[in-house]
């Protein structure tokens, strides 16, 4: 499974308990995350539900440099991190 | 203290330029894109006077700041309160039909905006005749507009304050009302040192070696209050951060790498910090001495966990835009976690029946609160005004009651308000949002509590014979409102019901859909 699979299975499974929003079967790199209902406690949620299987959160992300936006900038965020 | 211990006439400025005497060179503000001195504070206030002088900037005349929490929203506010006119503080949050109204009601003849934010207000702008010029923090996109720092550049460092009186008007803000536009309050010269020492000194204990650092933004009371009033009213130092709060590792990154010694929040941003695990290990908040927490009651679950991962307490306290700032505070030492504690010295409280008599001790009713610092009105609302303002007393529109020692413990609200995040939401503005859904027959919206314990927007919704309930439905439904609304005003759960609770005459029982 690639980072991209992973974060979008954490990302359904942090929707589906924090948010009403139904998560499409295709997720656009341009999609808001603010459009899954994510709030600062989902989002944090979903940084943790990712790291337990991955091991890490981005860098940039923990600093507050980078705060993703979108699905791509996520994915991106940890794509880029992966290599630290 | 009382405001008549206050010079007659008194400008705000004193509460930045008394540190001239005794500490000019110590950092006044810290923050990602540069820190200031007090004396370099002084002067770019200074210098912001001199250029809205230029503006025919007047005593009394409206100057609005929309912009996240920069040197120069700092630096603007005490300007335009030292030329003796109005700051007007704006929320960013906002959409802009409510900016629309702002301006309109402000009458705001310069506004200073920051770049990110100048798509708020580009629909907008244009229709207000008395909007004369925009500043731009950062690039300007118009040829009529200027930017920040070349309209200050070469305007003096010195400036003689206008012989405001205490009493005169030197703050607008607004607060969302229930059913109609929000409510413009206005604050005075003499509430900003009697908050300072009645909530910051006596009540809090901030001195001069501390550091504040609010995730509440400075266009709210609670924000400019304790992280800019109070410090540099005891010359100690703020700390400023430009991103959204909702960016919670940049507020914890905030903290490691300014080191305040107080921490200012509210509820849902320590919420989001404890959902990271193991928060305390990631982040040295070892500066930290104390947490303070408004806008929203602070569930007890929240405050342990906050104990258990950092070993602070949080000081739960309740204030609101008419007051100011804090009128109940829970002590350090004395913490009931829950509660919103006791009353502070210079308030009084009551709690009345709907008649205006006093409830005995456990009995619910509505929270009034008197003090030098309330306000006297709503600017343009006579009838909200007379409602609210009753004589020296504030009608809050909370419920509260009292228990056997003394503690206040929030009750709901008097209306339908109810609070996200320290941001109050009106659930008729997302049921307006709701209906215009073709599907939507009708709809009504409360405030439910999550896991957490903090209150979300909950909607039912009851659907025309022609649709039925399906998630491509509630999809459609919740891309409304992201298009529609403020992500905190965006219901966390929708429910489809048959019909609403309704009296024999018709009137909706929105209260009954808490037993739904």
């Amino acid at each position: 499974m690639n980072i991209r699979e992973i974060v979008q299975r954490k990302l359904a499974a942090v929707v589906a308990e924090h948010s009403p929003m139904p998560l499409p079967d295709v997720i656009d790199d341009d999609d808001l995350l603010d459009t899954f209902g994510l709030d600062s406690a989902a989002f944090m949620a979903l940084l943790a539900a990712i790291e337990a299987q991955v091991g890490y959160i981005p860098a940039a992300i923990l600093e507050g440099e980078v705060y993703p936006e979108t699905f791509g900038e996520l994915v991106a965020a940890y794509a880029g991190a992966h290599g630290e | 203290m009382k405001a008549a211990d206050l010079p007659q006439y008194y400008n705000i400025c004193q509460i930045l330029e008394h540190n001239l005497a005794a500490r000019a060179d110590k950092t006044a503000l810290y923050s990602a894109e540069g820190c200031m001195t007090f004396r370099q504070a002084v002067a770019q206030v200074n210098q912001v006077g001199h250029a809205l002088k230029k503006l025919d900037v007047r005593f009394g005349d409206c100057v609005g700041i929309l912009s996240p929490d920069r040197a120069e929203w700092v630096t603007a506010f005490f300007a335009i309160a030292k030329i003796g006119a109005t700051a007007l503080g704006m929320n960013t949050l906002l959409n802009g039909e409510e900016y629309n109204y702002i301006l309109r009601d402000s009458r705001l003849r310069v506004l200073i905006v920051h770049q990110s934010l100048l798509g708020t207000i580009a629909s907008i702008r244009d229709q207000h005749s008395t909007l004369e010029q925009v500043i731009v923090i950062g690039q300007a996109a118009r040829a009529e507009d200027r930017s920040f720092a070349d309209w200050i550049k070469n305007e003096p460092l010195t400036l003689q304050a206008e012989p405001t009186h205490r009493d005169d008007f030197c703050s607008l803000h607004y607060s969302s009302g229930t059913t109609g536009p929000p409510k413009g309050i206005l604050h005075a010269h003499k509430d900003y040192p009697l908050i300072a020492q009645l909530v910051g000194v006596d009540l809090f204990g901030i001195n001069e070696s501390d550091r504040t650092f609010s995730a509440a933004k400075l266009f709210f009371v609670y924000g400019i209050g304790a992280n800019l009033i109070f410090p540099w009213y005891v010359g100690a130092s703020c700390v400023l951060y430009a991103g959204s709060s909702r960016q919670v590792a940049g507020v914890l990154q905030t903290i490691e790498s300014f080191e305040p010694t107080i921490f200012v929040g509210v509820p849902t941003v320590y919420s989001a910090i404890l959902a990271l695990p193991e928060f305390h290990q990631r982040y040295d908040l070892s500066s930290l001495r104390m947490c303070l927490s408004a806008g929203e009651a602070l569930p007890a679950p929240v405050w342990q966990a906050w104990k258990d991962g950092t070993g602070l307490e949080i000081l739960d306290t309740i204030g609101c835009t008419e007051s100011y700032h804090t009128f109940l505070a829970n002590r350090p030492g004395t913490i009931r976690p829950g509660s919103s504690g006791k009353p502070l010295a210079g308030y009084e409280i009551r709690l009345v029946d709907d008649d205006g008599l006093d409830v005995s001790q456990g009995e619910t009713g509505h929270l009034m609160v008197k003090g030098e610092s309330v306000a006297l009105f709503y600017l343009h609302q006579y009838e909200k005004s007379r409602e609210t303002f009753r004589g020296e007393w504030l009608l809050t529109g909370d419920r509260y009651y009292v228990d056997e020692d003394g503690f206040y413990w929030h009750a709901g609200r008097g209306d339908d308000m109810f609070k996200v995040g320290g941001l109050w939401v009106s659930p008729i503005e997302i049921e307006h949002v709701l209906n215009t859904h073709e599907a939507v027959l009708e709809c009504a919206v409360i405030g439910q509590r999550d896991h957490a314990g903090l209150v979300k927007p909950k909607a039912f919704v009851c659907l025309d014979h022609e649709h039925r309930a399906t998630g491509e439905l509630l999809a459609e439904l919740l891309k409304l409102c992201v298009a529609k609304l403020a992500i905190h005003k965006r219901p966390r759960w929708v429910e489809f019901i048959d019909t609403l609770p309704r009296t024999a005459t018709g009137k909706m029982q929105r209260f009954k859909l808490h037993d739904y």
